[in-house]
C-alpha cells in the first residue's frame, strides 16, 4: 500500500488474495497489525515469508455443518492434497453463506474459496487458522488444476524471497518464527503438483 | 496413490468398523477412498475421516463413538516445537553428550527428517530407559522448554519412550545456509573450511572459519579423543552442530556434530553482498516490467523537464510501447543530454522507488541513440492482466442505460437519470464490474457487453429473458454471473484508465501440463537452489 501523503485520504487498494497451500496456512501464527489503530487491518503470516489477508484456495469440500439456530454459521471442510481447511461463512457473509448452502457435500465436488484467514488461540495454546469465506462456489477440476499450478508458482516465489539476501522486513519476521527449513515448502509444492500431472 | 496404500486405509476403516460390531463392505470403502484421494485430491488422512464419518451414518453408529483425532497427526515435526508445547515426537538419537552435572543422567541431541533439537533427561526421573545412540524412539510427552532462547526437549517422569525398531532411515534436509542459522541444532549445513586460527587454550582442538555461498562463521571444536581435526580448504557437510550465540554473534561447536569431506563440490565463496552493478550488459527489458535494480531499455526521450538544481543535467521522460517512466542524468562530464524525440537504447541504467514510483538513473548507464531511428509507438500496448476473477461486483450484470443521446449513464432502479431524469424507453446493456486477482494485485476491471456475453455464454436476450422471470429481477443476472465466472482464470487485455482496466478482449485460461513439469523441476531441484 502506498504512504499517505500529509493526511490525504489514501485511495482504498484492496488487498490481493494470496494462494497458498492447506499445509502452510496450518502452519500460520503469527499476526500483524501495523498501527495501533482498531480499523487497521490484520495480517496473517505466511510461514513462507508474505503477510494476508486475504487468501484464494481450491479443493474437494468434504464437509458442510450448519450451526446455531439463530445465528446461523456454515462450518465446510475443504481439503487440497496436502491438508484441509477450515471454512466458516456467517449471516455476515450473506453471499457465501447462500452459496456455500446450495453445494452438495454427499458427493465429492471442487469448489474455490475467497475469504479472510483468521489465526484463534485456543486456551490449551494451539493456533487454529479458519477461512471466513467471502464467496464459496463450485468449479471444474480444470479450474482446481489451475489453482494447483498457481498456487505452487506463488509458493516457489516466496521460497526464493525467503532465501534472499537481502530480505524484506516480514521475511526477517518469518524467519524468526517460522522453523521450518524453505526444503520442507518446495516438497509439499512438489507432491501437491505431481497430484495433477498425468503420469 | 496406489491400490496397496489405499487398501492399508480401508483396512484400517474395516478394523474399526468391525470393533462397533459391523460387517462393513471393504470394497465400496477402497473404492470411495479411491475417488476422494486419487480423483478429487483429498488428503488422505482427511479422505479417510470422510469416509469413515460416512460409514458410522451408513451403519448408525453414534458420533461420540468415533475416535477422536488423528494419530498420526500429533506426531510433531521436531522442525517445529515451540518452548512450552508438550510434543510427541520420532525421533533418531543422533548425538549423546557426556552430561557435565550430576543432576543430568543424559543429553544430545535428537533428529528427524525436520531437524534436531538438544534434548535432557534428568537424573530424577527414574522411570525412563536409557536412550542409545543411532537408535530411533517414540517419546511421548515431552516437554519444550528453552534455554537461552533455544528449544531444549525435556523428557520427565511423565513421559512415555518407546523404541521404534523398523530401522527406518533418516533423511537429512538438504544444508541450511549459514545466513539462515538461528541458535540451536542444525541438521545440516555445507561448508568450506576456510581459515584455521591457532588455538588460545588447551581445551581447544581446532578454530577457525567456515563459509558457504552466503556467508562465513566462526567454529570451534573442543578437545575429544573421538574426534578428528578438519582439513583446511576442504569443504563438508557437517550434520548436527550446535549453533550458539554469544554477544549476539553466531558461532559453531562442532563437538555434537558428525562430518563427512565432500570432494564432489567446490563452494565459491562471497567476497562482499549487497546490491552492485552488474558487469555484464542486462538484455532489453520494457518500461512496464520495470524492477528495483538494473535494467536495460529501448526508449524514445518524449518530454524534456526543467531542472530544478544545478547538480540535475537533464531529466524528463521516456516512453516506449509499454509506458513511460522518468529519468535523471545528474552533472558529469563525461556523459551527453539527450536529444528529445530520438530513439536510445539505454545499458544498465539504475532502476529506483520513491514513494512507490519507479524512475531511471543513467549516470551509471551507457546510452546511444538509435542510428537506424525505426520510431517507438509509445504506451500504445495494451495492459494486460492474468489472474482469477474474484469478484463480480455489485452493478453487474444487465443494466438500463439512459436513451438520451451522448447520456448512456446507468438508469436507477426508477429508471432515474441523474441528468436527465425519469426515462422509461431505456436501453438494456450487459457488463461487468469485477476484480481480477493475480496473488499480487486485485485489479479492477470494467467488462462490456461483448466481452461479457462472450465470457458468461450468456447472450443479452437470455439475460432480459431470466431476469424478467426471476422473483430477483436483475439482481438475478449478477448472482447468475458469479456463479458462472467467479473462481474462474482469465487473461485480460485492455486499458487501464482511473485504476480501472477497461477490457477490451478476454478469455479463459487452460491448464498447460508443460508448465505444471516445469515448476515440478522447479521444486524439485532443492540442492541447485541452495547453492546460488
Amino acid at each position: 500500500m502506498s504512504a499517505i501523503p500529509n493526511g490525504q485520504f489514501m485511495s482504498y487498494e484492496r488487498e490481493p488474495a494470496k494462494r497458498v497451500f492447506a499445509a502452510e496456512l496450518r502452519e500460520a501464527t503469527k499476526t500483524i497489525k501495523d498501527t495501533e489503530d482498531e480499523k487497521s487491518p490484520v495480517f496473517l503470516l505466511l510461514p513462507t515469508g508474505e503477510r494476508c489477508n486475504r487468501v484464494l484456495i481450491a479443493g474437494t469440500i468434504t464437509q458442510k455443518d450448519k450451526v446455531g439456530d439463530q445465528n446461523i454459521i456454515y462450518r465446510a471442510r475443504v481439503s487440497d492434497p496436502t491438508g484441509i481447511f477450515f471454512i466458516n461463512a456467517s449471516s455476515y457473509q450473506p453471499e457465501a453463506m447462500h452459496q456455500l448452502a446450495k453445494i452438495d457435500t454427499e458427493t465429492p465436488s471442487f469448489v474455490v474459496v475467497i475469504g479472510k484467514p483468521n489465526a484463534y488461540t485456543t486456551p490449551e495454546g494451539k493456533t487454529l487458522v479458519s477461512v471466513r469465506a467471502e464467496s464459496i462456489l463450485a468449479v471444474n477440476q480444470e479450474t482446481r488444476d489451475l489453482w494447483i499450478q498457481d498456487t505452487a508458482r506463488s509458493t516457489l516465489e516466496r521460497v526464493d524471497a525467503l532465501l534472499a539476501e537481502t530480505p524484506s522486513a516480514d521475511v526477517l519476521l518469518a524467519r524468526e518464527t517460522y522453523h521450518l527449513a524453505p526444503g520442507h515448502w518446495k516438497k509439499m509444492v512438489y507432491d501437491a503438483l505431481s497430484r495433477i500431472m498425468p503420469l | 496413490m496406489d491400490t496397496q496404500q489405499i487398501q492399508q486405509i480401508a483396512d484400517r476403516i474395516s478394523l474399526n468398523l468391525k470393533a462397533k460390531g459391523v460387517s462393513p463392505d471393504s470394497h465400496s470403502i477402497s473404492e470411495k477412498l479411491s475417488l476422494y484421494i486419487n480423483e478429487f485430491g483429498v488428503v488422505p488422512f482427511e479422505a479417510e475421516r470422510k469416509v469413515l464419518s460416512d460409514q458410522y451414518k451408513q451403519y448408525k453408529i453414534p458420533e461420540e463413538a468415533k475416535p477422536a483425532a488423528n494419530q498420526a497427526g500429533d506426531i510433531a515435526n521436531i522442525a517445529d516445537v515451540q518452548p512450552n508445547d508438550w510434543v510427541t515426537v520420532e525421533a533418531k538419537v543422533v548425538s549423546l553428550q557426556v552430561p557435565n552435572s550430576p543432576a543430568i543422567s543424559q543429553s544430545g541431541i535428537l533428529a528427524d527428517s525436520s531437524g534436531a533439537v538438544r534434548f535432557v533427561i534428568f537424573s530424577k526421573a527414574t522411570e525412563l530407559p536409557k536412550l542409545e545412540i543411532e537408535k530411533w524412539y517414540r517419546i511421548d510427552s515431552a516437554v519444550v522448554d528453552s534455554y537461552k532462547g533455544v528449544p531444549n526437549l525435556k523428557l520427565h517422569s511423565g513421559s512415555r519412550v518407546t523404541e521404534i525398531e523398523d530401522d527406518r532411515c533418516l533423511v537429512p534436509s538438504e544444508p541450511t545456509k549459514l545466513s539462515d542459522l538461528k541458535p540451536g541444532v542444525v541438521s545440516c549445513i555445507r561448508v568450506k573450511f576456510v581459515d584455521e586460527w591457532e588455538s588460545r587454550s588447551e581445551r581447544m582442538m581446532q578454530s577457525g572459519l567456515v563459509a558457504d555461498e552466503s556467508g562465513r562463521m566462526r567454529f570451534v571444536l573442543w578437545q575429544d579423543a573421538e574426534k578428528e581435526k578438519l582439513v583446511p580448504g576442504a569443504v563438508y557437510n557437517i550434520f548436527y552442530a550446535s549453533v550458539d550465540e554469544y554477544n549476539g554473534k553466531l558461532s559453531l561447536t562442532l563437538n555434537s556434530a558428525v562430518w563427512l569431506q565432500d570432494e564432489d563440490i567446490e563452494i565459491s565463496v562471497p567476497i562482499k553482498s549487497g546490491v552492485s552493478a552488474p558487469k555484464e550488459p542486462l538484455p532489453i527489458t520494457t518500461i512496464r516490467n520495470l524492477q528495483v535494480g538494473y535494467a536495460s531499455l529501448r526508449v524514445k526521450f518524449v518530454e524534456e523537464w526543467e531542472s530544478r538544481s544545478d547538480r540535475m543535467m537533464q531529466s524528463g521522460l521516456v516512453g516506449d510501447e509499454t509506458g513511460r517512466i522518468k529519468f535523471v542524468l545528474w552533472q558529469d562530464e563525461s556523459k551527453e543530454r539527450l536529444e528529445l524525440g530520438r530513439v536510445y537504447e539505454i545499458i544498465n541504467a539504475k532502476v529506483d522507488e520513491f514513494n512507490g514510483r519507479l524512475s531511471i538513473s543513467l549516470n551509471p548507464a551507457t546510452y546511444s541513440a538509435d542510428e537506424s531511428d525505426t520510431d517507438i509507438a509509445v504506451g500504445t500496448r495494451l495492459d494486460e492482466v492474468s489472474g482469477t476473477i474474484v469478484q463480480v461486483s455489485k452493478g453487474s450484470g444487465l443494466v438500463r442505460r439512459c436513451p438520451v443521446d451522448g447520456c448512456n449513464r446507468v438508469l436507477s432502479r426508477q429508471n432515474f437519470c441523474p441528468v436527465h431524469e425519469i426515462q422509461n424507453n431505456f436501453k438494456y446493456d450487459l457488463r461487468i464490474k469485477g476484480v481480477v486477482d493475480d496473488g499480487h494485485r486485485a485489479c479492477n476491471v470494467l467488462m462490456n457487453r461483448e466481452v461479457t456475453e462472450k465470457l458468461s455464454d450468456m447472450a443479452m436476450d437470455q439475460a432480459i429473458e431470466i431476469a424478467s422471470n426471476s422473483p430477483l429481477g436483475l439482481e438475478e443476472i449478477q448472482a447468475e454471473l458469479t456463479e458462472r465466472l467467479c473462481g474462474r482464470y482469465v487473461k485480460c487485455l485492455g486499458n487501464e484508465f482511473d485504476g480501472r482496466i477497461l477490457v477490451k478482449s478476454a478469455e479463459f485460461i487452460h491448464l498447460d501440463t508443460k508448465i505444471t513439469a516445469e515448476l515440478l523441476n522447479r521444486a524439485g531441484n532443492v540442492q541447485e537452489d541452495d547453492r546460488t
